[in-house]
């Protein structure tokens, strides 16, 4: 049986590990085994786009070290993260001795839609017709280019209809440590975003990036927003029954 | 040292150790263009987009046609460069044939001017103009009405087209494109016509 | 002096989030520019994407081998009749200006659009010696009667409505009347320049593209200020940053394409003024003196960059600020130097000091979206974190100003402190467990404490959710080691 190693990425273990449960139990639908090294921490776009790049370079090779059986791919339920540690990783460690490494753990990074769609998973669609919307992260939009296939396996749902943002190019606010170092300025991004969210006549906002997911929700908990902000792989799951 | 020399130290120091990349890159044509359009029309089309007008007419017409559109506009004074020859239209108005210095406040009030155009751009609706001892910079500038009288056959592609096509006797002092009538939209992005430049633009083609 | 310090950055900062005039304005304003590039770049280009790909490589190319466009274009410039000029920094470039008015006894100067004479601070300048630099870009007149720095590289008015508009032509021009409608407004700021504009002798421009092959420079405008300016008078003054010359018409056509619809979703500008050299003998107008000043004012720094020379392939197209949506936020004062937006937030550093305005750079969540619309490909966001870096004491680049930037001990601590905890497993797993276990607390305190407070003050305490690796083992299929 094909093995594959799981990154739950940090809020993945510290906020939502029923998320991270979930993204999982997706992995087990086509088959595959799940190793879960246990010593892993954080990809290190906190320190990495705060400009501190020792930091997050010791970092990162305390957990890529973690993932050496070089035949097995690393799946993430993250754009975000998907995009730092697919593409950022091997810019920052251009020109050091690391790169090999890094190449090796950098070129097996999926994330997990990409990677169920490889595997050709099949969704039967067991919920009430319903409108929801989707909300992109910009590095998963940009980076990792990872949205086409959230987006894809949203359409596998039979019964399901995802309705565009007006803008979804635009950034919510969370941008890390933009949120807290600039609050204000955050705050008028995320009420842009949440504006456009709650004008689309739709029952659920999904959302497949965790810091986004806290930014938005943490927004329109405060704001009285009672739109339910679901996390695309907890969404799928329900969806099918599991 | 002269600034000229320590700027360009600091230039090829700066240069120094940088990897060459050099890789030559060519332009070619970046706009769509209508292929079941004439090249004519289909400039005629984007330089009305541009909010220029047109004049259709031939070699023979041209004239006639010009005596009439001066009749149509009735312009408080009318101007035109040392290019222009028909003596019917010569008589309608004055020559611009001695300098700026001497001319000026008669030039700052001109109404309508009439000079050359050099070639006409399909894919961007502009013309090119360029000044020459027969044809100053400020004949398509300093009017409220500027009418270009443009051959057929001076009809190029693009930008580059444009510009090579001018210049290949030499660079003119002032080789200007020009998109129709002058504009702004600082304010509130609203577009508005006629700020410094010519409020209304006559292209007579033969 | 400029105010640069942190108090007045988060000053302004704080007053423009609150400024709604302005920030509807903005929104609005942006909002139809991006549209309108997004739909002339779908409908109307052969491929935008390879295009971009073609204007980087031209600046690239072009600044790979700037010491020979230099001595090029400063030949044939002069062969061509200009007076070339060299200026090291600003003030030698202040200075030249200077000497050119005392020259020829002008106390008037009338200026078509030039980032670069904003950014050495021309008008101040001459203002102290008595010489009044008149704007005559609309935009910019505006700004200049109500004495504040441009809001946006392109449209620098857009800030203000009709009304507040009509209100300033009304104040500061002799006989203008209260007007809001904007027909009749341009109609009021052309009758005041045209009169300006007949008698006046020095004329003073950027330059977009200096093209070394010809010895001439190519200008791009709508209204004919910088005509008028560059035509019009005795004496025409070209600033030129010597980042902005290319080889050939060539490599200025390949960029020009791409230059107005990133500014303004339009094909071409209305006017595209190509200047070889001052009035020759036997032509009959244009200036008599032409004089080009090729600006270095930090640039060849920037050049030695390891990373930030991509920088200077900007063509001011100002398109990253259309798209940044925290610009759209805070507007370009916020940025407290000339260049505001993603751009600014590289070069303003580089060229006014990364000590005085290195602060702008957290005005950025790294979205990217700069870098994907930026016609010359230069990875903005990218550079953006690498600023962070330099100002984090980790970047390999000479940066102006570094010498006196203070480190930031908090974030340096909240940093390291990361760094620890994340790569040792066991600092890890304590983190988790006493999130865990404490989270009510946390929750308790999350309005009073550092960085907690500034997340709660619009958001609920986020839900701490534990327990990954005792939920996985009990899972089948699934090996936790």
């Amino acid at each position: 049986m094909k093995k594959v190693y799981f990154f739950a990425t940090c809020l993945g273990n510290l906020t939502y590990a029923n998320t991270s449960v979930s993204a999982v139990k997706l992995l087990r639908k086509v088959g595959l085994e799940v190793v879960y090294k246990k010593n892993q921490s954080c990809c290190s776009q906190p320190s990495y786009n705060s400009g501190y790049f020792e930091e997050s370079k010791k970092v990162i090779l305390s957990n890529i070290k973690l993932f050496n059986d070089k035949d097995m791919d690393i799946v993430v339920p993250s754009g975000s993260c998907t995009g730092m540690m697919r593409e950022d990783y091997r810019e920052l460690f251009e020109d050091t001795p690391y790169m090999s490494e890094v190449e090796a753990f950098s070129s097996r990074v999926y994330e997990l839609s990409e990677y169920l769609l490889k595997e050709n998973i099949e969704l039967e669609d067991k919920g009430e017709p319903m409108k929801v919307t989707w909300h992109s992260n910009c590095h998963a939009l940009r980076v990792a280019k990872t949205i086409t296939a959230n987006k894809a396996l949203i359409s596998k749902l039979k019964n399901v209809e995802l309705i565009e943002l007006a803008h979804e190019q635009e950034c919510c606010g969370f941008g890390g440590t933009f949120a807290v170092k600039r609050p204000r300025v955050s705050e008028a991004m995320v009420a842009s975003k949440v504006a456009d969210i709650t004008s689309r006549g739709v029952s659920a906002l999904l959302i497949g990036d965790y810091g986004c997911e806290l930014n938005i929700s943490g927004y329109m908990k405060a704001h009285g927003f009672d739109l339910p902000v679901i996390h695309l792989y907890d969404f799928i799951n329900k969806r099918i029954g599991e | 040292m002269s600034s000229k020399e320590e700027i360009l130290d600091k230039v090829k120091a700066a240069l120094k150790g940088k990897e060459n990349t050099f890789t030559k890159v060519s332009f070619q044509r970046p706009l769509r263009v209508d292929e079941n359009k004439s090249p004519l029309d289909d400039f005629i089309q984007a330089w009305e987009a541009n909010k220029g007008k047109v004049l259709m007419t031939s070699k023979e017409d041209l004239e006639d046609e010009l005596l009439k559109l001066l009749s149509e506009l009735q312009p408080k004074s009318f101007h035109y460069s040392q290019d222009i020859k028909f003596a019917k239209v010569q008589e309608q108005g004055k020559c611009y044939d001695s300098s700026v210095d001497e001319l000026r406040n008669e030039l700052f009030h001109a109404d309508v001017f009439m000079l050359e155009a050099k070639c006409a751009v399909r894919d961007l609706g502009i013309i090119g103009v360029k000044s020459s001892p027969t044809s100053g910079r400020l004949a398509s500038l300093i009017a409220n009405t500027c009418i270009f009288l443009l051959k057929k056959e001076d009809l190029v592609a693009n930008m580059l087209e444009a510009v090579e096509y001018m210049s290949k006797d030499g660079l003119a002092t002032n080789t200007l494109l020009i998109a129709g009538p002058s504009r702004t939209a600082d304010i509130e992005l609203q577009t508005v016509f006629g700020v410094h430049g010519p409020r209304e633009t006559w292209l007579v083609i033969y | 002096m400029k105010d640069y310090s942190h108090e007045k950055y988060l000053q302004t900062l704080d007053e423009k989030l609150h400024d709604k005039q302005m920030r509807d304005n903005l929104h609005s304003a942006m909002s139809t520019l991006r549209a309108g590039r997004k739909k002339l770049v779908e409908n109307d280009y052969n491929d935008w994407e390879h295009l971009r790909t073609k204007a980087s490589q031209v600046k690239l190319n072009c600044l790979g081998k700037l010491d020979t466009l230099i001595e090029e274009f400063s030949a044939n410039c002069a062969n061509n009749g200009m007076k070339v000029h060299f200026a090291k920094d600003a003030n030698e470039a202040n200075e030249i200006i200077y000497q050119i008015a005392k020259d020829n006894e002008a106390d008037l100067i009338l200026k078509g659009k030039s980032m670069a004479s904003e950014e050495i601070g021309l008008n101040h300048f001459l203002k102290e010696k008595g010489i009044f630099a008149s704007e005559t870009d609309l935009g910019e007149i505006i700004i200049q009667f109500i004495d504040e720095p441009p809001v946006h590289i392109v449209v620098p008015a857009i800030h203000k409505n009709r009304k507040q508009v009509g209100e300033i032509f009304h104040k500061y021009i002799e006989g203008a009347p209260l007007e809001t409608e904007i027909p009749k407004l341009n109609a009021i700021a052309r009758k005041y320049l045209r009169k300006k504009f007949e008698g006046f002798k020095i004329g003073l421009s950027g330059v977009n593209f200096g093209i070394a092959k010809e010895g001439a420079i190519w200008l791009i405008e709508n209204e004919g200020n910088g005509r008028m300016s560059t035509t019009a008078s005795d004496v025409h003054i070209a600033i030129c940053g010597i980042e902005k010359i290319v080889e050939t018409f060539e490599d200025a056509a390949i960029l020009n394409t791409l230059l107005a619809p990133s500014a303004v979703g339009a094909k071409i500008t209305a006017y595209n003024n190509i200047i070889k050299g001052p009035r020759q003998e036997s032509e009959l107008d244009g200036p008599k003196e032409m004089h080009i000043i090729l600006l270095d004012n930090h640039r060849s720094t920037m050049l030695g960059t390891k990373d930030f020379y991509k920088a200077l392939s900007c063509i001011r197209c100002g398109t990253c600020l259309n798209h940044c949506p925290v610009y759209e936020k805070v507007g370009g004062h916020s940025y407290m130097a000339t260049y505001p937006g993603p751009i600014g937030e590289v070069i303003s550093p580089q060229i006014f000091g990364l000590d005085k305005v290195g602060y702008i750079d957290d005005l950025c969540s790294l979205c990217g979206r700069c870098s994907e619309v930026c016609p010359v490909k230069i990875p903005l966001a990218q550079l953006i974190r690498k600023m962070r870096a330099e100002q984090a004491f980790e970047g390999r680049n000479k940066i102006a100003g570094d010498e006196n930037i203070q480190r930031h001990k908090g974030m340096d601590m909240a940093m390291k402190g990361f760094a620890t905890v994340a790569s040792n497993p066991t600092l890890w797993h304590m983190m988790l467990w006493s999130a865990g276990t404490f989270k009510g607390l946390l929750a308790k305190f999350a309005t009073k404490a550092p960085v907690l407070r500034d997340w709660t003050s619009c958001r609920t305490f986020p839900e701490i959710n534990t327990g990954l690796e005792a939920k996985l083992e009990k899972m089948e299929g699934v090996t936790c080691e």
